[in-house]
């Protein structure tokens, strides 16, 4: 019974993946206007992007984080912890968290920083967690009261990453998490990023990326296609927002290119880290003033 | 497949669709929202024109001259779209709306 059960749910999310894959290859041409891009395999106006992608968010903000836990099997912790080890944030360190939303990475770096600090003299600098989607917002602030985490630790604000709150070269570390793909021209999110950072100041970011396997790259796409979505009707109801995840994971750039993009926006010793051969791509790159050209 | 193990499906199925079915809104009222502090004004600034805010407490919004944020359950709201902006009281246009307005 078992086996006839999961041979019908594989049947049916092969079925679909077939036709993502068809029509993935059709929305290309369509791409060719300047004012459409893409919100997964579907081609919509620039503009409409963003409140898209809002409404995608507010749809699923009350159970994202337990289907970031079945999606991921749970790996997802572990990327954001070595993430974050990795960033080693300290106590005077003010951090900007991009696209936070319900604040995983945010109270990673919260609870680094009380360790860093522990009852020494330094001022301790807030994370500031910033996202499109204020349902996704005031997920995170009720998860940060039930932690005990005070104001003066966390703050969280809605704002745009094409468009931050922030004034220029004020912040020590930029993070965003899995948000990248969701913003409608990551250039322009690159550049906001550049602006407020410090001179000296790192960009860090965690997303997800083109598997460098093909065997793996196969598995994973059937996993993606079939599974996730199926997962998504069960655990949160919404079978299209996990659709449009696994599709924006497909159209976002690879990491060569990607890591291209961050050099033209200014920052330097750009580099790229695989995770699970490319399943997950944690990006960094340092903003270190006007000499571009050492030599 | 078999019709025994199509009626086992939909059985799972249905109860396992419960699950999804519980708590599909996310709580709107929170029992005690943090307040805004005024000491955050020092990170945060107008997102299309990058000049300070200032607190307006009466009306609990942010505002540099005629533009205004609102601000709710303590979270700032600071993007393009939700700043208006408000000539003597009453409100003109929103901040967006002006852009365009000044590209044009």
């Amino acid at each position: 019974m078992l086996s006839s059960l999961s041979s019908c749910v594989f049947h049916l999310g092969k079925q679909r993946w077939r036709q993502y894959r068809k029509i993935s290859s059709l929305s290309c041409l369509l791409q060719s206007f300047n004012e459409y891009t893409h919100f997964g395999y579907r081609s919509v106006p620039k503009e409409a992007k963003t409140s898209l992608v809002g409404s995608v968010f507010s749809d699923v903000a009350s159970k994202y984080d337990l289907m970031n836990d079945w999606m991921s099997l749970g790996l997802h912790r572990i990327w954001k912890d070595l993430f974050v080890m990795s960033l080693a944030p300290t106590a005077d360190m003010r951090i900007l968290d991009v696209a936070g939303g319900t604040g995983d990475v945010a109270f990673r770096i919260v609870e680094s920083k009380r360790k860093d600090s522990g009852g020494s003299a330094k001022q301790v600098e807030p994370v500031v967690v910033v996202d499109i989607n204020e349902d996704m917002l005031r997920v995170g602030k009720e998860r940060a009261k039930e932690r005990g985490y005070r104001e003066s630790e966390i703050m969280f604000v809605h704002g745009n990453a094409e468009k931050l709150p922030a004034a220029s070269e004020t912040v020590d570390a930029y993070v965003i998490s899995f948000g990248m793909r969701n913003v409608t021209e990551p250039e322009l999110a690159l550049q906001e990023a550049y602006r407020v950072l410090r001179v000296g100041g790192r960009f860090h970011m965690l997303e997800f990326a083109q598997v460098q396997n093909d065997v793996l790259g196969y598995l994973y796409d059937m996993y993606s296609f079939s599974v996730i979505p199926w997962i998504g009707q069960l655990v949160a109801n919404n079978r299209d927002a996990y659709q449009y995840l696994v599709e924006s994971i497909r159209k976002f750039p690879s990491q060569e290119e990607f890591s291209k993009m961050m050099k033209n926006a200014g920052f330097q010793q750009v580099s790229y880290r695989n995770y699970h051969q490319g399943i997950v791509a944690q990006y960094s790159g340092f903003k270190l003033g006007q000499d571009r050209n050492p030599l | 497949m078999t019709t025994v193990s199509t009626r086992v499906i939909k059985y799972n199925w249905k109860a396992l669709s419960c699950i999804g079915k519980q708590q599909q809104q996310p709580t709107q009222a929170f029992s005690s929202v943090q307040k805004f502090q005024e000491e955050w004004l020092k990170f945060l600034v107008c997102p299309v024109s990058k000049q300070t805010l200032y607190y307006d407490s009466e009306r609990d919004e942010l505002f540099n001259q005629s533009i205004r944020y609102p601000i709710r359950d303590g979270i700032p709201l600071l993007t393009p779209w939700d700043g208006s902006v408000v000539d003597q009281g009453e409100q003109v246009a929103s901040t967006k709306e002006q852009q365009q307005q000044q590209r044009e």
